[in-house]
């Protein structure tokens, strides 16, 4: 049970932990204030526990599609304000960062939470030794803050390096796999059509190894993806960046020193 | 009816074919364990599993094999699409119970079948 909490913690909190991780390596490097992250977490714990309580009603909604379907426009969210955020990032839109920061990471944290706190809810009212439980949350913590650590020290090298674009990136692609998981919510409910893999490297990498946990949280990955997955995964990534490229190289120019871009 | 349009929609979004029959097959969850654990179902074909928790606490349906996950709440059912699969075995567990909630889906080839 010890491991399976550690697990399950990795699962739902990871992405969560990445994404706060890369957000602040840009809030210290510009000196902004951290209260738009405790807003964040405030919000994102009251969403989650809001969840946890309406989601076995959500889950009859829509033929028992609900849950799915909440998920899934959720997810597409999560990537709209992701966008919203990079966008601010580059045209140094404070207030706009500001707010599409604290959506991003409230929403996040209330899906991925809701998750956690079903399990941890009705382990604590069944076990009489809730001891494993927490023994796991706080490795799973640990491992999951060992990760964030290491993700912010490399992200604000990159800034103070004056490099905008390999984080920027690495959030595309953390953002990509979050809507590349989505989809198959919507496959398991028959809202899509199944997705045949067009490859497999669960020789490899299984998506139920430590590694396979641990690279899905930071950017997608899946052993064995979908034509659709992998198409939507691409666009996700490439359409967003070439403009992000487009936009930093544009502003070094001599011309936009000179006011003319 | 919402449903039905949310499907319409997304097939018209994304231009893709429909299946019109589809199979039905039940697990039962009780007492952490899944009944029948070892289930059969027609490979090369989309399958629908119908999950029926009997126990009072959630249970989630996980398959890496399958790549499905999905929350059964207590004494609730959920609805499951896998497939199309080509002949094999493929495990599942419950994943807050993994130690006991364990079973497979065995797909196998049908006489006159088209799978792989």
């Amino acid at each position: 049970m010890l491991i399976n909490s550690v697990i399950l913690f990795l699962r739902d909190a990871l992405p969560v932990f990445v994404l706060i991780s890369m957000l602040l390596a840009v809030a210290n490097h510009s000196h902004r204030q951290i209260s738009w992250l405790w807003w964040a977490l405030v919000l994102g714990l009251f969403g989650s526990l809001g969840l946890t309580h309406a989601v076995d009603n959500l889950s009859e909604l829509l033929d028992g599609a609900g849950v799915e379907v909440f998920m899934f426009s959720g997810q597409v969210a999560t990537f709209l304000l992701l966008l919203l955020s990079l966008y601010c990032q580059f045209s140094h839109r404070r207030r706009g960062w500001r707010w599409s920061a604290i959506a991003i990471v409230a929403l996040l944290l209330a899906m991925d939470g809701a998750n956690f706190l079903v399990y941890f809810f009705s382990y604590w009212a069944h076990e009489q030794t809730p001891l494993a439980l927490i023994m796991g949350t706080i490795l799973g913590g640990a491992v999951c803050m060992s990760v964030a650590v290491l993700l912010h020290i490399l992200c604000r090298q990159w800034l103070a390096a004056g490099y905008m674009l390999p984080g920027a990136l690495l959030m595309l692609m953390w953002g990509a796999g979050q809507l590349s998981y989505a989809l198959n919510l919507l496959t398991q409910v028959d809202l899509l059509p199944p997705m045949t893999p067009i490859w497999d490297t669960s020789n490899w990498i299984a998506d139920n190894s430590e590694l396979g946990h641990l690279l899905n949280s930071l950017m997608g990955y899946e052993a064995a993806p979908g034509l659709l997955q992998l198409s939507i995964y691409l666009l996700a990534v490439v359409l967003p960046f070439s403009w992000l490229y487009r936009h930093v190289h544009l502003s070094r120019s001599p011309l936009a020193a000179k006011g003319e871009v | 009816m919402t449903k039905g349009r949310l499907t319409l929609g997304l097939l018209l979004l994304f231009g893709l074919p429909c299946q019109a029959e589809i199979d039905e097959f039940e697990l039962v969850l009780k007492e952490h364990l899944f009944y029948p654990a070892r289930l059969e179902v027609p490979a090369g074909r989309k399958v629908k599993l119908v999950i029926h928790n009997q126990d009072d606490t959630p249970e989630e349906f996980d398959s890496f094999d399958l790549n499905r996950e999905k929350v059964i709440f207590p004494n609730r059912k959920a609805t499951v699409y896998i497939g199309p699969l080509k002949p094999g075995v493929y495990d599942f567990f419950g994943e807050f119970n993994p130690n006991t909630a364990r079973g497979q889906v065995v797909a196998v080839r049908q006489e006159g079948g088209n799978a792989d």
